[in-house]
């Protein structure tokens, strides 16, 4: 019998806590008092509509597919590329704001979003803007970094990019002699002009041989490609 | 209660210039069944309210508070909700069966608040044979939940009402052995004489403890409370042998359940702890503060403990619980000849 008394020794000692003791009840009286949230809680979703670069990374990395590109007027008469969103398709996982080169995006504390029709809940860019003090700091942009040991000079990537950042440059020295006497193509290996480049990472998902990555970078100048060495044998 | 309800029947006849003696007396035990069962269900309201309340507080929650002053209203709105909702006779139930134990069940429950007094001057009837009459017919419904079960024609309704007859009469056992010790030390069954014997002499809680834990555990097993309530199980059985009953009738049978908590908790108080008696305030106050007092200690016991086992049931009822109640009356016999009470 006595494994019935500790239990009922532990609800006492919790009511009188409770009613007598003059503490509370862990029960919060929603609505007039709220829990107090984390810093990385996941509400509702935010845009600065000034960092937004109209990358699209946002609108194909949703699983659900929320985010909708479309242009908009951003708060100056200059109309952007930027996202709409459908908060009732949202599963609020976060990627989005993940993948966001600019750091445009971000999920704010709200969570009351509940509505009586689900069509309400598509918005404008204009309409889920936040300001961007409400917003964390920007991170520096990522940039697309080459691991040679995997690239294979395609030139996949160059075919990607929209805005013309990469250029594929032959290696001098590289060419292979064929068996029948005949000198091969030279190594190509490609060469980004990263101030053109919008961090839009079309080229990574293009790579056929995981040799892209896309990292902070503290400066927009490229890398030399081309490395000055003595080449001693063909 | 008579004396009350004859003035106000005797006052309407008067009014109304009829003087049939018959009639005055069907009269007045109209209004006073009226007025028993206007006691019950304000007793059972307030009943669910202090439970609800305290069960909160226990599980470190605050209860309704939202509905009415500190959520006083929300039993109402519960009762609205029940209401409301369509009553369901499922197809191939037995119709009569269905229905029948609904009002064998309901009608038994509120039959035993009828003999138990609840102040000097304030009862319904209190027959000599008071305590014996209160558990036959706490003994009823065993009988008509079986017939519920098996009238829903679902295969866990029936085995809710399998182990609800099971378990209410296991317990019924020691639970009489309890009250026939009880009887004995103090050598009446009415209830006003008993409470008047522990006034005179000592509490019975005190010489008696062992059959007051006994009573305690088989009382919350007869009740159908949790710890006890396997055939209530509601992780496993959906509702037990209550799964189709719809609307009013489901509102009925948690009425029903408080009814009967009220009168057990009623009866050990009159037993065990001294019926009404206390030293200031009047003797139907103390009353109801130890019936409240009772209360409490079954929501504290459901706060607190997990359900029991099935085949854990049967054990206590009759292994553990059969012995301390054979014991308990082995004391209370040596008490009674060794005259000290």
């Amino acid at each position: 019998m006595g494994y019935a008394f500790k239990p009922m020794w532990i609800s006492l000692r919790t009511l009188i806590r409770t009613s007598i003791a003059g503490g509370k009840p862990n029960t919060l009286l929603y609505p007039e008092e709220k829990m107090e949230l984390a810093d990385d809680f996941r509400g509702e979703l935010g845009l600065v509509m000034d960092r937004c670069v109209g990358c699209e990374s946002c609108a194909r990395i949703c699983p659900n597919k929320c985010l909708n590109m479309m242009l908009d007027d951003a708060g100056n008469g200059i109309m952007k590329w930027m996202p709409a969103l459908d908060l009732a398709q949202c599963m609020f996982c976060g990627l989005c704001v993940e993948v966001c080169p600019s750091t445009a995006l971000h999920m704010t504390n709200n969570y009351e979003t509940a509505t009586k029709d689900r069509f309400e809940k598509i918005f404008l860019p204009h309409e889920w803007a936040i300001k961007p003090e409400e917003a964390p700091d920007q991170r520096p942009f990522p940039y697309p970094e080459l691991y040679e040991i995997n690239c294979t000079g395609c030139g996949a990537c160059d075919r990607a990019c929209p805005h013309d950042v990469i250029d594929m440059v032959s290696i001098p020295g590289t060419a292979k002699r064929r068996p029948n006497g005949t000198l091969g193509p030279e190594k190509k290996l490609p060469m980004f002009n990263y101030e053109l480049c919008v961090s839009c990472a079309l080229c990574v998902d293009a790579c056929p041989f995981d040799a892209l990555d896309m990292l902070p970078r503290t400066t927009t100048a490229s890398d030399p490609v081309v490395r000055v060495e003595e080449v001693t044998s063909v | 209660m008579y004396s009350i309800s004859n003035t106000i029947a005797t006052a309407i006849l008067n009014a109304l210039h009829i003087n049939y003696p018959l009639l005055d007396y069907l009269l007045t035990w109209v209004i006073a069944s009226i007025a028993l069962l206007i006691i019950i269900v304000i007793n059972v309201i307030v009943l669910i309210y202090v439970e609800r309340k305290e069960l909160g507080r226990f599980m470190d929650r605050r209860g309704p508070f939202v509905v009415g002053p500190a959520g006083v209203f929300q039993n109402f709105a519960d009762m609205f909700k029940f209401l409301i909702k369509e009553m369901i006779l499922p197809e191939n139930a037995d119709g009569l069966g269905f229905n029948s134990t609904l009002v064998i069940i309901v009608a038994s429950s509120l039959l035993i608040v009828a003999v138990v007094p609840e102040a000097p001057y304030f009862f319904y009837t209190n027959p000599d044979l008071g305590l014996l009459l209160a558990f036959a017919i706490f003994a009823i419904e065993p009988f008509a939940v079986v017939i519920a079960g098996w009238a829903s024609n679902n295969k866990y309704s029936l085995l809710g009402g399998f182990r609800s007859t099971a378990q209410m009469m296991s317990y019924e056992v020691p639970l009489l052995i309890t009250v026939i010790s009880v009887a004995l030390v103090a050598g009446t069954f009415n209830f006003s004489s008993i409470v008047t014997f522990q006034e005179k002499h000592v509490w019975l809680v005190g010489p008696l403890f062992i059959g007051f834990i006994v009573f305690l555990i088989a009382i919350v097993a007869e009740i159908e409370r949790i710890p006890f309530d396997t055939p209530d199980a509601e992780a496993e059985l959906v509702h037990g042998w209550m799964t189709e009953y719809a609307g009013v009738k489901f509102a009925l049978f948690q009425l029903t359940s408080y009814v009967r908590s009220f009168a057990g908790a009623a009866i050990m108080v009159l037993l065990f702890l001294g019926g009404w008696e206390g030293p200031f305030l009047p003797a139907i106050v103390w009353f109801y503060i130890k019936v409240y007092a009772v209360f409490t200690l079954f929501v504290w016991v459901r706060g607190s403990l997990p359900r029991v086992r099935i085949d854990q049931v049967l054990n206590i009822g009759w292994r553990s619980l059969l012995p301390l109640a054979l014991i308990n009356i082995v004391i209370a016999a040596l008490f009674k000849m060794s005259g000290v009470i």
